[in-house]
């Protein structure tokens, strides 16, 4: 079992210093194998952390040109969707917090997406009960669900990640398992 | 200490005790079985993404990837002409330059000239009237 997980890192370590050494190059073919292979991944973060499914086609493509454009500071030393995602997570903030500025009358004519991206993206009975109630969680609870059971990622990482200390992101869990628990629980 | 084992995972010995404890108290049964169902049901969200989106994402990086190539062009050939138009111009320069330090020169030389002979024809000139006389 050890011998196992050792393979699984050292795999992964090569695998990330592969990344960085394509990114430093600007390989495109190596970019259309990431995009092949994170393309869902960040979505789904993107859709976790914002629910605006309206401008996540525009965050994603935005992220993956940075990935080029900044493709130097990705040193391997890390996994590379927490790097994706910390990219897509500092753009999508921004350009949220830039939308918030726009008047109410430019907003007005901004087309307004009413179904919960989550309630037309649950495949099944259990999914289907955690729909409306994930749409109404906070978000910083959403990525950090979405990061420790679909990424399986770490505490560490996701801290480093959403630059947070480890018991913030620990407490954000727990507080949004326990809010989706009770609405499972109201459910049933 | 269940919804722990999930969050940030539980040393084995504390793993083996929940086991048995989650066996024995119905109340802690539910909670477990509550949150593996929550974490079940987060695992099922599947997204519909247009097919056509990562040919349009890999077309706006290949357009990015391109686009430095002309700048860099233009900087080389740029550079390039500056040499090949820098070279005649400092010949000229050069060129002139060594005309006008040939020009000082020469001035130089004959106002020495000019200074020195009549110097050195002087004893000529004093010893004249000596043999003269």
């Amino acid at each position: 079992m050890p011998v196992e997980v050792m393979q699984i890192s050292q795999s992964g370590e090569c695998e990330a210093e592969r990344i960085a050494r394509g990114l430093r190059r600007k390989d495109l073919t190596l970019v259309r194998e990431l995009v092949e292979r994170y393309q869902y991944r960040l979505v789904r973060y993107l859709m976790f952390l914002t629910a605006r499914r309206e401008c996540v086609e525009d965050w994603a493509q935005e992220t993956w040109v940075r990935v080029l454009d900044r493709g130097r500071q990705y040193d391997g030393r890390s996994r590379f969707e927490t790097w994706l995602f910390s990219i897509a997570r500092n753009l999508a903030i921004d350009d949220l917090r830039r939308r918030q500025n726009v008047s109410l009358e430019e907003a007005r004519n901004e087309p307004l997406d009413l179904t919960s991206p989550f309630v037309t993206a649950a495949r099944n009975e259990e999914a289907a009960r955690l729909a409306s109630a994930l749409g109404g969680l906070e978000p910083i609870y959403r990525e950090a669900l979405l990061l420790r059971f679909h990424e399986d990622l770490s505490l560490q990482e996701i801290s480093h990640l959403v630059g947070a200390p480890i018991p913030t992101v620990a407490s954000r869990i727990r507080r949004g398992l326990e809010r989706l628990r009770l609405h499972w629980k109201s459910a049933s | 200490m269940a919804g722990e084992a999930r969050i940030s995972g539980i040393a084995p010995q504390d793993a083996l005790w929940l086991r048995s404890h989650v066996a024995d108290c119905a109340e802690c049964a539910q909670y477990e079985e509550e949150v593996e169902g929550v974490v079940r049901g987060l695992r099922s969200f599947a997204f519909d993404i247009d097919p056509a989106m990562n040919q349009r994402i890999l077309n706006a990086a290949a357009g990015r990837v391109r686009q430095p190539m002309p700048a860099r062009w233009w900087a080389l050939a740029a550079a390039v002409v500056l040499v090949v138009a820098a070279v005649p111009v400092y010949k000229g320069v050069r060129d002139a330059r060594r005309e006008k330090a040939d020009a000082l020169l020469m001035e130089e030389v004959e106002s020495r000239v000019w200074r020195v002979v009549p110097v050195a024809m002087e004893p000529l000139t004093q010893s004249q009237p000596e043999g003269s006389k």
